[in-house]
């Protein structure tokens, strides 16, 4: 599992409790930067640029990072645009975007 | 950083971690072995230019979910402190703020040197068609005249368009 540290912190910065059915979970790979990964953290799942920090230390050290959660719906579109972002230009060697799946809680 | 660069250095950064740590450590594998409050004073003792070897060092535990709740304090308060800390550190050691907006990879990644060697730009092809379709234009637009207005999706068809170009004026 896992650190749930992240993920808390990331409730206390948003308003409201949000409901934990669905995670979308990034997993590592070795043709990102972590600019990339805050990059698209802050963008997609608009966590701020200290909490996408610690998400691309988490998933480099873990392999895996829980980066939103929500409704499933929502969850799948947060995915799909993560999975769809495009490659990594600050290395010529990505092609592709990092993956991400929907889990459920 | 590449295993290769670790390697080189360990015997080095061992020694320099055992001159900042009370814990003797045998080997950067027992790094991750610390309580989290060791780990996290270590750190805070490890200069900046040398958080990316020592987070390297780190990833070499095979319990990687144990390490990063450790360097995230253990959900101690008390550890807070260290964790923002090392975090803060890290974090402007590692990160671009000189993004530049606007940064067009495929100009950067094709130079125009480059579009008369065909084999190299054959090499390009997924890359290329995996940009959005905005840079794919823009990119057409720095080398070549009368570029058609490509749609999003349409990325293949941008490639079919350039590798023409390239091959004509290869000629």
């Amino acid at each position: 599992m896992p650190s749930p540290s992240v993920l808390e912190e990331i409730e206390t910065m948003t308003s409201t409790k949000v409901e934990k059915q669905f995670k979308v979970i990034l997993f590592n790979d070795e043709d990102h930067s972590y600019d990339y990964v805050v990059e698209i953290l802050t963008k997609i799942c608009k966590l701020t640029r200290e909490q996408s920090f610690r998400c691309a230390v988490e998933v480099d050290l873990t392999g895996r990072t829980i980066v939103f959660y929500g409704e499933r719906e929502k969850c799948v579109e947060v995915s799909n645009q993560i999975n769809g972002y495009g490659p990594d230009y600050r290395m010529p060697r990505s092609i592709h975007s990092m993956e991400s799946a929907v889990e459920a809680f | 950083m590449s295993d290769e660069f670790l390697e080189r250095y360990e015997s080095q950064f061992l020694a320099f971690l055992n001159q900042i740590c009370s814990t003797p450590l045998r080997s950067l594998e027992e790094l991750s072995c610390l309580p989290s409050r060791e780990l996290l004073k270590v750190a805070d003792k490890v200069p900046d230019s040398a958080l990316p070897l020592f987070v390297y060092a780190l990833k070499r535990s095979p319990e990687g979910v144990e390490t990063f709740q450790k360097i995230m304090g253990d959900h101690d308060d008390e550890n807070t402190q260290l964790v923002n800390s090392f975090f803060d550190r890290y974090m402007e050691v590692i990160l671009n703020e000189d993004d530049p907006k606007g940064f067009n990879p495929l100009i950067h990644y094709i130079p125009e040197d480059s579009l008369n060697d065909l084999v190299f730009l054959e090499s390009r092809q997924n890359y290329f068609c995996a940009q959005e379709i905005g840079l794919i234009i823009q990119f057409l637009h720095y080398h070549f005249e009368k570029v058609p207005d490509f749609l999003p999706g349409e990325q293949r068809l941008a490639w079919s368009w350039f590798w023409n170009r390239a091959s004509c004026s290869g000629e």
